[in-house]
């Protein structure tokens, strides 16, 4: 049945496994379904996935399989033929599996997850399921929010896999061959430091929406779940392979990965606080570890991945030692977010081929003095500096990222994104007209600013969708220079984003109807729809503006503020104070700012 | 100068789970396998090198295929046997190389050569008459289709000329075996034969529930005889 049906949907590969290092074996003791809740192309691109793949796979009890979201004409052909979802490894059906593992990698996947248990019969509410049926745990970055998502999920794992989930299996191992129930076994995870077990939390309201309480309900729960991180990246376990998919997928190429969080603290990122502190791996570990995988992956592209690549402080090396090592075999080194000085422009001048791809920058405001506000450390000067470094290289293209509606912004921050696009457009023509063969190209990409959980803007306001309308259309009626391109994003989706990032417990319920209602694969705008989200936030009592719209005081009790990152909210609230002041905090190489992170013990607090 | 070449012919399968694989990505596959196997592979010239890998016809997504083919040019030489099983140690399920050959000097390459291929189809009736039925109209000597040609306009072709040769078995399932003009000069896909012979004889078409396999390719000297493509 699934041979026709495969014919019958675009692109079959998608589902079905077979790819080049794809992990096999006979029966397992324990059985765990990796979904990641976006179609395969995406998920395949995304290396916590292909990291934990093989860290689970490693042990012999245990056999990861993976899952994606079926694209809709696929979903549709499943429903219609009563094929319940499956893993790709072995095709067996994910509802007799011992865990459901998601990585919740970004808010807008959050329908597609109740879809997947759906299809895959699993009941969708942590509280209908029984013995039998698997357990459901989370992580990725949106766990340390996972409020909005806590009815659907027995537990939530918030941290760095690696570190707890030998503990975890060896537990459920030992409970699976003593026969314990599935409620035991959820008493028993409250041991391990990184879990959250919404079911043993109670929370309650004030009338004006705020929480009131919010309290463990058994005797060993923990008043805060900490984060787990791993201490020493160089030792902790790195695969040798990596799966080779057999169709085109968004990223096809060997990555590795630099270094862990970040060291700059822009005030609007979470990624930048929640893996806290920099951690950094030697690159002799990085360069013998690439030659594996490029041995086993036959991959003609190796990616540094992480925040901020420049940061590395071995990036130098790293960078030749690789060059040098591969480009005899024709294999390409990629360098995304680079800051762009001589060195790095001599550097993607050794990478490229003859047609010079654009450099980026994300500016992210448009004036100083915003960018001060969100502590993004790249002035004015470092832009036409470098831009200009390029221009005399040969490059004739630029790519600039703003966000709009940040805190504090006013119209002059706008009309300052008009001008930084201008300048670049006329640091161009400085050069003489003999030596510019082609003409300039300058894309100014907008996105709307969202409010993070564990971000000193948690407690700000987002604009609200007509203001998004008139800031967007502001400027673009003002970007009048043919070379300057601008693009801007749906503030729509932006504004439920932000209702998902900052939800509490009750948003769960909007989140099920939107999903019943035919909410799914809400971050592709095709498939967005407006219309259901609002129609499922009103059904469920709440409003868009509570959540998105609204700022918080700082003594207003936080739905994630049983998350410990490291990080302190007294840092958060200092920060703010600062951002409002347009006061700029030092990256954590020139001057640690105290954010708590130091008591994990390890990495860039330490240097 | 001349310089010397080592140009291989590859036969491999392709079928169950690999039917899915389209033939771009299955070319980026080759190329990933070939660089797994530390096989030295030689490069085109220019601004962008690639590996010279040249299949000799396309398989339609969803066919399987039993006897595909593939040359490749090496920087030196290499034991057929080497090339095969280093090859194979890195193919997934469904994908196996069958035979290797080394290509004598001066040989078109597969694509250049190819002239026809043999089907087989398992298809989706049972009728204890299709035989017979099948018998009577492959006696009518002209078989037109409509065709889409260039430029968007219908065109009528006649597709009896390039079936070489028809059979059918009807055991347990009834199945079809053809001989069809393949490559560049003239081509005969399996699927506008079997809707042919689906239509006249009043039975609906589906073509996904057809199971087809390309079994051999050859190529055809001027006497008309046919040679398969390892030999
Ligand atoms: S404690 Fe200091 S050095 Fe460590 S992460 Fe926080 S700010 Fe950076």
């Amino acid at each position: 049945m699934l041979d026709e049906i495969l014919l019958r949907v675009e692109k079959p590969a998608r589902y079905i496994g077979n790819e080049i290092n794809m992990v096999k074996k006979g029966e397992c003791e324990i059985n765990f379904a990796f979904c990641f809740p976006d179609v395969y192309e995406v998920g395949m691109s995304h290396l916590g996935m292909q990291i934990l793949y093989y860290f689970l796979n490693r042990r012999e009890d245990t056999y990861c399989q993976r899952v994606f979201a079926p694209w809709v004409d696929m979903e549709d052909m499943m429903r219609a033929h009563g094929i319940p979802l499956y893993a790709l490894e072995t095709g067996a059906p994910i509802k007799d599996f011992d865990f459901v593992g998601f990585t919740l990698q970004y808010e807008m996947s959050y329908t597609n997850i109740l879809n997947m248990l759906d299809l895959a019969g699993i009941p969708v509410y942590a509280r209908d399921r029984g013995e039998g049926d698997p357990i459901v745990i989370g992580g990725g970055p949106c766990a340390y929010n996972p409020e909005p998502l806590a009815d659907f999920f027995d537990i939530f794992y918030i941290g760095e896999g690696e570190v707890y989930y030998d503990e975890i299996l060896d537990m459920y191992k030992e409970h699976k061959r003593n026969g314990g129930t599935r409620a035991e076994f959820l008493e028993k995870a409250l041991s391990v430091p990184c879990l959250y077990i919404p079911k043993f939390y109670d929370v309650s309201y004030n009338e004006d929406g705020t929480l009131k309480s919010f309290e463990p309900n058994h005797p060993n729960a923990p008043r805060t779940i900490k984060k787990a991180i791993v201490k020493d990246l160089d030792k902790v376990f790195y695969p040798e392979k990596q799966i080779v998919p057999l169709i085109e997928v968004v990223h096809d190429r060997v990555t590795l990965e630099v270094f862990r969080g970040c060291i700059r603290g822009c005030r609007f990122c979470q990624a930048g606080y929640i893996y806290r502190p920099v951690r950094e791996k030697n690159a002799d570990t990085l360069i013998e570890c690439s030659k594996s995988l490029v041995a086993n992956s036959g991959h003609e592209e190796i990616s540094l991945t992480s925040l901020s690549t420049s940061d590395y402080t071995q990036f130098q090396p790293l960078a030749t030692g690789l060059l040098d090592l591969y480009t005899k075999d024709k294999i390409n080194i990629a360098l995304p977010s680079l800051r762009i000085d001589a060195f790095s422009l001599d550097l993607m001048e050794r990478v490229q081929e003859v047609r010079k791809s654009s450099l980026t920058f994300a500016p992210e405001a448009g004036t100083q003095r915003l960018r001060n506000v969100i502590n993004k450390g790249l002035t004015e000067e470092d832009i036409l500096n470098g831009a200009a470094l390029a221009f005399s290289g040969g490059w004739n293209r630029v790519k600039l990222y703003f966000m709009c509606g940040l805190p504090t912004e006013t119209d002059e921050d706008l009309f300052g994104v008009i001008d930084l696009a201008n300048k670049i457009v006329d640091k161009y023509h400085e050069i003489p007209k003999e030596e510019r063969p082609r003409p300039v190209s300058v894309v100014a990409s907008m996105s709307c600013f969202v409010p993070k959980p564990f971000t000193p803007f948690q407690w700000a306001a987002q604009s609200t969708v007509q203001e998004f309308l008139r800031k967007t259309k502001l400027v673009k009626t003002n970007m009048t220079k043919k070379q300057v391109r601008y693009i801007y994003h749906e503030p729509e989706l932006c504004s439920m984003e932000a209702v998902l990032a900052r939800g509490d417990r009750r948003v769960c319920d909007a989140v099920y109807r939107a999903w019943k209602t035919g909410a799914k694969f809400d971050g592709w705008s095709e498939f967005f729809r407006y219309d259901l989200w609002l129609k499922a936030l009103k059904d469920s009592g709440l409003t868009l503006e509570f959540y998105a719209c609204r700022e918080r005081s700082y003594d207003e009790l936080l739905p994630w503020d049983h998350i410990n990152i490291g990080v302190s909210k007294s840092f958060f609230i200092k920060e703010m104070e600062r951002a409002k002041a347009g006061q700029v905090t030092k990256n954590c190489r020139a001057e640690c700012a105290m954010c708590g992170a130091k008591a994990f013990g390890t990495g860039v607090c330490y240097e | 100068m001349n310089r010397m070449t080592y140009d291989y012919r590859l036969q491999f399968t392709k079928r169950d789970k690999m039917r899915y694989i389209g033939h771009l990505d299955l070319l980026k596959y080759f190329q990933r396998a070939i660089k797994r196997a530390n096989v030295p592979i030689a490069f085109s010239m220019g601004f962008n090198p690639h590996q010279l890998v040249s299949f000799t016809m396309p398989l339609p997504l969803g066919m399987s295929g039993l006897a595909e083919y593939v040359d490749i040019r090496l920087e030196s030489e290499m034991p057929c046997d080497d090339l095969k099983t280093r090859l194979n140690a890195q193919m997934s399920d469904g994908m196996e190389i069958t035979a290797v050959r080394r290509l004598r000097e001066d040989e078109d390459t597969g694509a250049a050569l190819v002239a026809a291929a043999d089907y087989t189809a398992v298809l989706d009736i049972c009728d204890p008459d299709f035989a017979d039925k099948l018998a009577s109209l492959k006696a009518v000597p002209v078989w037109e289709i409509e065709k889409l040609g260039k430029k968007k306009k219908l065109k009528t072709v006649d597709i009896r000329p390039l079936i070489y040769a028809l059979d059918c078995e009807t055991a347990e399932n009834t199945v079809i075996h053809a001989r069809l003009a393949t490559g560049s000069n003239s081509n005969l896909k399996p699927e506008l034969m079997l809707r042919y012979i689906y239509e006249k004889l009043g039975l609906d078409f589906d073509y996904i529930r057809i199971k087809i396999a390309r079994t051999e390719m050859y190529r055809r000297d001027e006497s008309g005889n046919f040679t398969g493509l390892m030999e």
